[in-house]
């Protein structure tokens, strides 16, 4: 903040500014605001306020001057001045438009009505798409970051992890990278003066400056010495938690924090933007031993591509190198280097979703724009004579269009401003049921991309719905409406026929909305009901990870583990205790195995990757997990280093053994590990969700691969959030440094797992119903428009002898025709709408005959409903009465 | 006077501000002269809506100063009372302080 004068203010703020204050006034207007913007900054304000405060003022200034930009508009006695001159035939017809418009306020708020619900839904949902897709992230040349992992479909992994060796080789040797760097995310104990904290950790390698491309907030990053194996331990800190721990201390940079138990002085502070890596609040260098590890994948990779390059030149060249590596990496065989943008591999989870209900509430505002349309057409019915007038008297058709075109637009600005400030509100609602939504930097803010969003959608709007009548009406035959002495000008068939149409087309759309909803509702509740293959319920669970400087071996780290479950099993309420590494939803751990009596002829042959939990005695019985064959782990299991146990699950059991009882059998990880016998078989648990197919699994018992980090489960007989203090205190006691991380609920951890499905049901539920009630009342409006149109032709067949019982069903069949034909198109765009929605749902059959059937059932009966009002009031006409009124 | 004559309290203020500014008022000094006073959040946007209400009304006249000589300089509207305007002031103060005549206000709006 050197230099204040190249400090501009918000663009978008002053860009909008400018847009709303009258030409008279935009430069001395603007000018003002801009000096004393700069006068705050130089008296030495606070930049954020300051920049808030030219929000409020440019905000606060649009309402004094569109209220008098509609002044002069709608004054009709303001004398013309020279700017007023200039005003075109567009102004002059939207000033007749707006007071058109408030001279019919049910008309007008309908309409708006209309539009504002549309726009709303649509404004709300690109704010979350823009939010996600389509703003950059805040890094130099943003489009040449690139995710970088390996992929290996014969272990059946989409993403394996970065191998070490192979991010080595790859950083060597490649010509496409600007910079190239991996990551590991992780958790460690932060040790600070008051309560043990655990924070988000991020081991990186020196070279994610470069990839990044933006300046530390204090000090520097890591060099390249820090970044070998036994240098100094130096830390960066993340923004929030330099601002949350140590109040934005700027003499943190030289200090000395302590991680694990271990000191690591810290050289930098992170900007806020690097919170997108691993959304980590802490930085250390990975430090990685080429040596160590050498058959792991479990680093992300993140690299910046040099100018010009794509993803598919990138991906060729990591191949090349990768491949050659062969001789001395026999396993580069099965695994291949795959890049993504950065984005898609972080976000790419949400991109269907969301996508999906932006088609929904596009749906919608087609929807509501076919009813703004049928309002509009059957106006421009018995408006003919006004603009048969204007035709006769000489107006060109073009401009008859342009003056109902103008009346449109006018309306859906007014829409859209209603439309997008609702909208904006609901985005925020949007993010409040996202649970376990996108990471915390992404934001959904107002952007310029939003208002163009919003202006093409309203204009648009406006074409829509605005042109069909325009049309109709400068097709009008000035003579012939003219001569027609009455208002009631019976219309012609060609324009009821649009009319039917319109609302034949409004009841397709909404019946392939209500389709989608209701299967994705019955998705969402069919997953909700799928057995988890453990019981939820009264499970309370937290984590404990022990720092390798306290708990130096696995004969302490065994100790802790066991003493402190023996512990909380023994708090009353507590009805049964145990430690697993890995619990269900939490991630996972995977492996590789080799069955005895199955020999692995071919190092390259597919082999599924399995899901390997470390599991104490009590964890099958603690979580109510079924024991199919053989026996579950008891406390001396795994204590022999010559009598290696497992127990596996029954996907596990079927592909290696189908029908055959796999207790006895041995399974090992690789060729120099021992050999495992299976002692056991569970049924399967839902490992990855309720909506994810589970792996093969494997059990192993807890003292048989000592874990410094694990979960403990408790099952409580009274409500599990009670138990949270007395476990904490066991903990405290136990050893005062230690957090107590990632406390919940087994039944809370399940239902948030389905937070995106719950979303997308509810979300599609309320589009439907929208869909639904604008459809009711699209055909309520044509059939009653059409009754009041025929008045007098149903009093004339009445008179003759029509019973109230025929003009009843006369009027019905006419709705049911309308539906009829609706529901059928209806259905066979749903079916073929289904497909698509075949690759979401998970527990529904996509062409499921029970949706169908409700929804078609609820489509007609509320239509039917909706005629039976105009067929009443049409089989009641008074054939008399109208007669004598002409 | 009739009732198009009237001036709002805000009007009131705006023209207090530029007799009190007087060479120096302009809209950033206005807005800030209204807001150190009366401690309430003005916008540009309703400062300028007023003057050009109360221009309208023949109460201002404003003069364009060119853009300043400087590198980034713009123009400034300054507004002066036009007599009118001094007039119209003048009474609406009258107005308030005859109603307010005998009034033992001091107590009002302290709660």
């Amino acid at each position: 903040m050197t230099d204040q004068r190249h400090i501009q203010p918000p663009p978008i703020a002053a860009w909008l500014m400018r847009a709303f204050t009258p030409a008279e006034d935009r430069d001395c207007a603007t000018g003002d605001l801009h000096e004393e913007f700069q006068r705050r900054l130089i008296a030495g304000g606070h930049l954020p306020e300051i920049r808030r405060w030219y929000w409020r003022q440019s905000l606060g200034s649009i309402g004094p001057n569109f209220r008098r930009r509609f002044r002069i508009l709608l004054s009709p006695s303001t004398k013309p001045t020279k700017r007023r001159f200039m005003f075109s035939s567009v102004v002059q017809d939207a000033r007749l438009a707006i007071r058109g418009l408030l001279k019919q306020p049910t008309y007008t708020l309908t309409v708006i009505g209309l539009l504002t619900v549309g726009i709303a839904g649509n404004t709300a949902v690109f704010c979350v798409f823009n939010g996600l897709f389509l703003r950059p992230l805040p890094f130099p040349e943003p489009e040449r970051l690139v995710n970088f992992d390996e992929t290996a479909p014969q272990w059946n992994l989409e993403y394996v992890g970065m191998n070490h060796i192979d991010f080595l080789n790859w950083r060597e040797n490649n010509s496409t990278f600007e910079a190239m760097a991996v990551f590991d995310e992780s958790e460690a104990n932060l040790t600070t003066d008051d309560e043990p904290v655990r924070v988000r950790e991020a081991r990186v390698t020196h070279d994610i400056e470069s990839v990044l491309g933006i300046p530390p907030a204090l000090g520097r990053f890591f060099s390249e010495e820090e970044d070998r194996p036994g240098a100094e331990r130096v830390a960066m800190l993340g923004f929030g938690l330099w601002k949350a721990r140590y109040a934005s201390d700027p003499d943190i940079i030289g200090r000395s924090i302590t991680l694990e138990g271990i000191p690591f002085t810290v050289v930098g502070v992170l900007p806020p933007e690097a919170a997108f890596v691993a959304e980590a609040e802490l930085w250390v260098p990975l430090a990685q031993d080429p040596e160590r590890r050498t058959g792991s994948w479990w680093l992300d990779g993140i690299g910046r591509l040099k100018p010009g390059v794509t993803i598919e030149q990138a991906r060729e060249d990591l191949t090349r190198i990768h491949k050659n590596a062969i001789e001395e990496r026999s396993v580069n065989e099965i695994t291949s280097p795959v890049i993504l943008p950065i984005l898609e591999r972080i976000l790419g989870e949400y991109r269907l979703g969301t996508t999906a209900m932006l088609g929904a509430v596009g749906l919608v505002l087609v929807i509501a724009c076919i009813n703004i349309a049928g309002i509009m057409l059957a106006r421009s019915l018995t408006r003919g004579r006004e603009f048969a007038i204007r035709l006769a008297l000489g107006a060109g058709r073009g401009r008859v269009i342009q003056q109902y075109l103008t009346e449109s637009v006018v309306l859906s600005a007014v829409g859209a401003v209603l439309g997008a400030t609702l909208g904006l509100g609901a985005t925020s609602a949007l993010r409040a049921i996202a649970v376990e939504g996108p990471p915390a930097w992404v934001t959904f803010g107002f952007d310029v991309r939003v208002l163009g969003f919003v202006l093409a959608l309203s204009v648009g709007a406006a074409i829509a719905f605005g042109i069909v009548p325009a049309l109709s009406a400068a097709r009008s035959d000035a003579s012939g409406t003219l001569q027609a002495t009455t208002t009631r000008i019976s219309s012609t068939l060609a324009r009821r026929r649009a009319l039917d149409l319109l609302v034949v087309g409004e009841i397709a759309l909404s019946l392939v909305l209500l389709v989608a909803a209701g299967l994705t509702v019955r998705d969402f509740q069919g997953l909700r009901n799928v057995d988890p293959g453990f019981s939820p319920e009264n499970v309370l669970m937290y984590e404990v990870s022990l720092p390798d400087i306290a708990y130096d071996d696995n004969e302490a780290r065994l100790a802790f583990f066991e003493t402190h479950v023996e512990r909380v099993r023994a708090l009353p309420g507590v009805t049964s205790a145990a430690a697993i590494d890995v619990p269900p939803l939490q991630g996972h751990n995977g492996y590789l195995f080799e069955i005895e009596d199955d020999p692995i002829e071919d190092p390259n042959a597919p082999r599924p990757v399995t899901c390997v939990q470390v599991a104490s005695s009590d964890y099958i019985e603690t979580m109510g997990i079924t024991l199919l064959r053989g026996r579950t782990f008891l406390p001396e299991d795994g204590r022999d280093e010559d009598d290696n146990i497992a127990i596996v699950n029954e996907t596990f059991a079927r592909h290696y053994w189908s029908d055959e009882d796999p207790v006895g059998k041995r399974i090992r990880t690789g060729s120099g590990s021992p050999w495992q016998t299976i002692v056991g078989v569970t049924r399967d648990v839902k490992h990855y969700g309720l909506d994810t197919e589970m792996r093969q699994g494997v059990y192993w018992p807890f003292p048989q691969a000592v874990r410094a980090s694990s979960a403990i489960v408790l099952r409580t007989a009274v409500p599990p959030q009670s138990l949270v203090g007395p476990a904490r205190q066991v903990l405290h006691d136990m050893d005062p440094s230690l957090p107590m991380a990632h406390l919940a609920t087994m039944s809370a951890e399940l239902e948030e797992s389905l937070w995106v499905r719950k979303g997308a049901s509810r979300l599609s539920a309320a589009f439907s119903l929208v869909a639904l009630l604008l459809a009711v009342g699209g055909i309520y409006g044509v059939v009653s428009y059409r009754v009041n149109q025929r008045t007098k032709e149903i009093g004339i067949q009445m008179a003759l002898g029509a019973q109230p019982g025929q003009v009843l069903g006369q009027v019905l069949r006419h709705g049911a025709l309308i539906t009829g034909v609706g529901v059928v198109l209806g259905l066979a765009a749903s079916y073929g709408a289904g497909k698509v929605l075949a690759s979401v749902l998970v527990d529904t059959n996509s062409r499921d005959p029970l949706v169908y059937g409700v929804v078609v059932g609820i489509l007609v009966s509320a239509t039917v409903a909706a005629n039976l009002l105009p067929a009443r009031h049409a089989a009641s006409v008074q054939p008399a009465e109208v007669l004598r009124g002409e | 006077m009739g009732k198009g004559t009237f001036l709002g309290e805000f009007e009131q203020m705006v023209l207090l501000a530029i007799v009190r500014l007087e060479d120096n008022a302009y809209g950033m000094t206005i807005r800030q002269d209204i807001e150190n006073r009366t401690d309430r959040s003005v916008t540009i946007g309703a400062v300028y809506a007023a003057l050009e209400r109360l221009s309208a009304k023949r109460y201002l006249r404003s003069s364009i100063s060119g853009p300043e000589p400087i590198r980034g300089g713009r123009t400034k509207r300054t507004y002066h009372l036009t007599q009118a305007g001094e007039k119209a002031l003048a009474h609406s103060r009258s107005m308030m302080a005859k109603m307010a005549e005998g009034l033992a206000l001091d107590d009002l709006g302290t709660t």
